[in-house]
């Protein structure tokens, strides 16, 4: 967009109080005061309105799914116009005069905090970390920053670069970390968590590799973190059915959760025999009375065996403790709270692990992944800063 | 039936609509071109004895606002390049294509013997009219004459002396004075130029004004080489301030015809001015900007609305308006009045709640949830800003 086609459609816009935009935009981005700016040809305040809420703010301008936000509620709609192009020149105001961010001193006494996952819920969460002064260290599968919004985006080229744009503060920054190619899974997720202040998960959502598509409508959770994303962040608040697989009290569990948590039908997948040699087999009957249906003598390489299942979790992993409540609170929240719907960040209420970003549902997006990173962001960082203040007093 | 067809200074028009001394009217080719259009006469681009020594200092021109939105538009341009004679062939070549339509010669001089001789030259030519251009805001010296008012437009004795020359050099054809707003009163100028015999009044010129520098690179804009000068601003803008001067001067019962000028657009700019004492109006900066097919609206948006009133000429309702303009003092001030949104119509921008919180009575309540705007009607006190800042014309409406 030019700068003449920019004052032209910032012109168009009403500049309405309370205006509707702004309250629909995930990052809560000052709408009308940008495009006003714009406006005034004052692009440095633009360009700081922009980046002030949104870190990743030439990238949002590219790819941030803005009908659905802010451009769905341009009071312009109600006269039958096309709405303001609040994307384009949100991406005008934000490529205008870039912004690379100031981070403050490390504060002392703080543990650095790791982000696993490099996508924009990552980078999101380690720049609102880093504003908060915390050193981050975040953990990439890939050899490149980016994560799905790099790779599956139609515009990724642009993106990859406005990426890199939004990141560089980060990469140049001595308190940030960034290790590449490298993959967490779910043991080495338990063993970072010893050494960090607190771990975010923001692995975004599961691709799919060749062999491994699920059948049509299914969704497939590799282990109980998936699975607490896929609680956390779905918009329709449960899986209409569940498979759970494992053996042990964990899996058992988070069978009973599910079925008090209302999911219409849970499955319980164990490859042995339930119901006698087992010291919890009390449990196992309560549960089969609340409707948990047990198949016995079955792995759950059994997604053959099950192909109408939309959720399948492998919960071997899930026998620690503290993994179990957290899913088991997730089934809980899940219909408890009432969410806005682009809140796509979980705090998890015991411990250090978080969860940002988008897990595997089909309407994430880019802006929604930023949110939740930068509100997981803020959320770790007021925390650690509650327990310094509680170790101080 | 109802006819445009109206006289000025005595002249038949086939409509009172004139193309304004502009670049316009600078070039046979356009002004045939608007006169095939339908504009009833031009005023040429104003000439002196020496318009062949004038040169423009380009770029001349800068707009307030872009596009359909311009508010306004200012210029530091002069007068006619050509040379008299090459001018006044133009007139020729014009009354000879174009009978039935009114080709004004405006000019200018700085001694006596060159105005009596351009009027002389302009009836010669075949000219309908001649315009006594003492108006223009860059300003017009008498030689041999001091003027504690600087330029002739603002001092009502060489105002009266240099009419009373250009009306008798002309003679029989009719001269009129276009007058310039920047003066104390314009009714003394006025007044003065009647004393001197002018046919009629031409109201207003552009007014004078200047631009601010460019804030990039703190160099006016026009300007030439980080320099520039004061110009002249019309367009939309203007347009108030010219019916203020056409109703002073229209309600001064001289008995002469006005011819406005000033932001003319549509046709409901120009009955505007009809109402309001011109006899018919002159456009520049519409046609410059939007091209000699307006004049289609001008006329069809004019006849329709007095059929709509009921008037078949011009004459029927021509100053009507005047005698509603009184002193402040004399308005009532116990008439109830207040406003209503119609909540059909309203799309709850919130503009008007905003306004009115800080620039009104804080009469107007705001539902964040619903986006409904209210007027509460035991605070407001009618003054009608809300109106305006509604971007729904109609939305708002006093009761």
């Amino acid at each position: 967009m030019t700068r003449g086609v920019a004052l032209y459609e910032a012109a168009r816009c009403l500049g309405c109080h309370e205006a509707p935009c702004t309250s629909r935009c995930p990052v809560k981005i000052p709408v009308y005061e940008f495009i006003a700016s714009i406006l005034s040809t004052n692009f440095g305040r633009a360009a700081d309105l922009v980046y002030r809420a949104n870190p990743l703010a030439l990238t949002c301008g590219i790819s941030c799914p803005s009908w659905k936000y802010c451009e769905s509620g341009c009071t312009l709609r109600k006269l039958g116009q096309e709405p303001v192009r609040i994307r384009a020149l949100h991406r005008f105001a934000a490529g205008q005069e870039h912004r690379t961010p100031v981070f403050p001193a490390i504060a002392n006494r703080s543990l650095p905090v790791a982000v696993v996952g490099a996508g924009p819920a990552g980078l999101a969460c380690a720049q609102a970390l880093r504003m908060s002064g915390i050193a981050v260290t975040i953990f990439e599968r890939e050899d490149r920053i980016g994560g799905n919004a790099a790779a599956h985006f139609p515009e990724r080229r642009e993106l990859q670069a406005a990426l890199y744009e939004d990141a560089k503060g980060l990469l140049e920054d001595d308190h940030v970390d960034i290790q590449l190619s490298t993959e967490v899974g779910y043991r080495f997720l338990q063993e970072i968590r010893r050494e960090f202040a607190a771990v975010c998960v923001a692995t975004g959502r599961p691709v799919w590799r060749s062999g491994q598509e699920p059948y049509h409508g299914q969704t497939m959770t590799g282990g109980p973190k998936d699975l607490l994303q896929a609680l956390y962040n779905r918009r329709s608040p449960l899986p209409p059915d569940i498979v759970v697989e494992g053996n042990g009290r964990a899996p058992l569990t988070i069978a009973m959760a599910a079925t008090g948590a209302g999911v219409g039908r849970v499955r319980l997948v164990t490859s042995g025999d339930a119901t006698v040699s087992r010291p919890w087999h009390r449990d196992l009957r309560e549960a089969m009375e609340r409707g948990v249906e047990v198949i016995r003598h079955t792995r759950v390489r059994a997604y053959q065996v099950l192909p109408d299942a939309s959720y399948v979790l492998e919960a071997h992993d899930a026998a620690n403790g503290e993994t179990r409540q957290m899913i088991t609170a997730a089934f809980a929240s899940v219909t408890a709270r009432e969410r806005e719907p682009w809140v796509d960040a979980v705090e998890e209420k015991a411990g250090n692990l978080y969860v940002a970003g988008e897990a595997s549902t089909a309407e994430t997006t880019l802006t929604a992944a930023v949110m939740g990173g930068l509100r997981t962001g803020r959320s770790i960082a007021a925390n650690i800063a509650d327990r310094r203040n509680r170790g101080d007093a | 039936m109802a006819t445009l067809e109206t006289r000025f200074c005595g002249i038949p028009l086939v409509n009172p609509f004139l193309l304004a001394s502009s670049p316009s009217t600078d070039d046979l080719g356009m002004i045939a071109r608007a006169f095939e259009a339908g504009w009833a006469g031009a005023v040429l681009k104003t000439t002196s004895v020496e318009s062949d020594e004038v040169r423009i200092a380009y770029p001349i021109m800068k707009s307030a606002g872009h596009g359909p939105a311009m508010r306004g538009l200012f210029n530091t341009d002069l007068i006619s390049e050509k040379r008299a004679d090459e001018m006044l062939e133009i007139v020729r070549q014009l009354k000879d294509r174009f009978p039935d339509r009114r080709v004004i010669v405006s000019i200018e001089a700085s001694n006596r013997s060159d105005w009596e001789s351009l009027a002389r030259r302009s009836r010669t030519a075949g000219a309908d009219l001649v315009e006594i251009a003492l108006s223009c805001p860059q300003g017009t010296d008498l030689e041999g004459y001091d003027s504690e008012y600087g330029t002739i437009s603002h001092d009502p004795t060489l105002t009266r002396t240099v009419t009373a020359w250009v009306v008798e050099a002309a003679r029989p054809m009719p001269a009129y004075v276009k007058l310039n707003s920047g003066v104390t009163d314009i009714t003394a100028i006025a007044a003065a130029a009647a004393e001197g015999g002018t046919a009629g009044f031409c109201v207003m010129d552009s007014l004078e004004s200047l631009r601010a520098p460019e804030l990039d690179s703190l160099r006016p804009d026009p300007g030439v080489e980080g320099l520039t000068s004061r110009g002249g601003y019309s367009g939309r803008a203007i347009k108030p301030v010219a019916l203020n001067v056409l109703s002073k001067v229209a309600a001064m019962n001289h008995g002469l015809p006005i011819s406005g000028v000033g932001g003319v657009y549509d046709w409901r700019d120009a009955v505007e001015y009809f109402l309001l004492g011109a006899s018919n109006v002159q456009v520049c900066t519409g046609v410059m900007q939007r091209g000699f097919s307006i004049i289609d609206d001008l006329l069809d948006g004019t006849l329709r609305w007095m059929e709509r009133h009921g008037f078949s000429t011009l004459d029927d309702y021509r100053a009507g308006a005047l005698s509603s303009i009184v002193d402040n003092e004399s308005l009532r001030r116990d008439v109830p009045i207040y406003y209503e949104i119609d909540p059909d119509g309203c799309i709850g921008c919130g503009l008007c709640y905003v306004a009115c919180r800080d620039g009104g009575h804080q009469a107007i309540e705001f539902d964040s949830r619903t986006r409904r705007t209210t007027i509460v009607k035991e605070l407001c006190v009618g003054c009608g800003f809300c109106r305006g800042v509604c971007p729904i014309d109609g939305v708002i409406r006093p009761r």
